[in-house]
């Protein structure tokens, strides 16, 4: 039950903002895309970390804060010097990242089900 | 179980916990995160008016069309408008034989400065794009093969040297403050943007009037060149619209009488 919490978490914190009027303008929208991206990315690369069981608190916290920054700066960078499609190179980054640190998790709680039912 | 094997356990359970909290906390904000994202991007649909691209266009599209039956209306309108004035302008004058002679003037006056509609033998020209297809997408290329107001230009210019005495563009009557020109992609007479097909009706001689045109080296052999679909057909009885833009002078003063002599004369001073 290691995914409750941060699930709960995840309905909790949409909930909340989703009730609340729209406070971004609309021409951040991109950037918000972006930030999005970063912090699903973060949260299953903490779940693969710990199920790996080599979670660290400092780089997990830095590793959010700098991937969103950076994201965001790859965006805002992009809008600065005409090339708006340089808000690819932080979406694909980021989803190849996500789709392998999904892989990881899925791997390890196969393999966690199976060693639990293997107990004797 | 030996001691060793519990504490293991029981370290790991705290590392769990430890863990999960920090991922938690980050779940909280990524969830905010996501649900300003879809509050956001609904805001960008709305701002770009209704639910997507693609029903943008028919929207548009749906403008158009109702801007379009609105013009048709107004110029109805118009002509209704225009009509009346003439026959009250008939009626007054009927009361009176100075009314009547006056009358007479006014309305030779108005066919003069095109506030009339006017019908007799001319011709009808066409004009349209280019048949020919860019085979690049170099913008200089493509604007080779469309219509410009300096075609239309040379077009009314040969037709009014060649005699016509009232020459209209796609319902727009020429009159003395016409102006023809570009305003962006579209071309304006009279400040009103027509578009493609160019239909240009001159009240003139039939004859005279086509062989003006298709004089070779002229206008017409010119565009024909460039593959623009031209064509002139002479008519025996053709109609022109009156001019129905404004007409008010802002600027202008009528000289008066006395002084009115000396003027071509000073200025015709070789």
């Amino acid at each position: 039950m290691v995914w409750l919490a941060p699930a709960c978490a995840l309905l909790g914190g949409f909930s909340l903002i989703f009730a609340l009027p729209p406070l971004v303008p609309v021409e951040y929208a991109n950037y918000l895309s972006v930030a999005l991206l970063a912090g699903l990315d973060t949260v299953l690369g903490g779940l693969r970390a710990g199920l790996e069981e080599r979670f660290d608190d400092y780089v997990f916290v830095t590793g959010f804060f700098i991937n969103m920054l950076a994201a965001t700066a790859i965006v805002w960078l992009g809008d600065l010097i005409g090339l708006r499609e340089l808000y690819l190179a932080a979406v694909v980054a980021l989803g190849i990242r996500m789709f392998t640190n999904l892989g990881y998790v899925r791997r390890l709680l196969v393999m966690r089900v199976r060693a639990y039912r293997e107990m004797p | 179980m030996s001691v060793g094997e519990l504490r293991k356990i029981e370290v790991r359970h705290k590392h769990v916990r430890h863990w999960v909290w920090y991922v938690t906390a980050i779940s909280f904000i990524t969830g905010a995160l996501l649900a300003a994202s879809l509050r956001t991007q609904k805001a960008v649909i709305e701002a770009l008016g209704g639910t997507g691209t693609s029903f943008r266009v028919n929207d548009l599209a749906e403008r158009l069309r109702t801007a379009r039956a609105e013009v048709e209306d107004q110029r109805v309108e118009m002509k209704v408008r225009l009509d009346r004035i003439t026959e009250l302008e008939k009626a007054l004058a009927e009361r009176t034989e100075a009314g009547e002679v006056l009358n007479k003037d006014l309305q030779k006056y108005k066919v003069l400065t095109g506030l009339a509609e006017l019908d007799g033998p001319g011709v009808v020209i066409t004009l349209n794009d280019s048949t020919f297809r860019a085979a690049t997408t170099n913008p200089e290329e493509i604007e080779g093969l469309m219509l410009h107001d300096y075609d239309l230009q040379r077009v009314v210019n040969e037709l009014r040297a060649a005699g016509a005495e009232a020459v209209s563009v796609n319902g727009q009557r020429l009159v003395e403050r016409s102006a023809i020109r570009c305003v962006g992609p579209v071309t304006h007479v009279n400040n009103v943007p027509i578009g493609t097909p160019y239909v240009v009706k001159a009240i003139g001689d039939p004859a005279v009037l086509t062989s003006g045109m298709t004089i070779p080296g002229g206008v017409m052999e010119g565009l024909k060149s460039l593959g623009f679909p031209v064509a002139v057909k002479e008519e025996s009885k053709l109609r022109v619209p009156a001019f129905t833009g404004p007409v008010a002078l802002r600027h202008a003063r009528a000289v008066p009488v006395e002084q009115e002599t000396e003027g071509p004369r000073k200025e015709g001073g070789r």
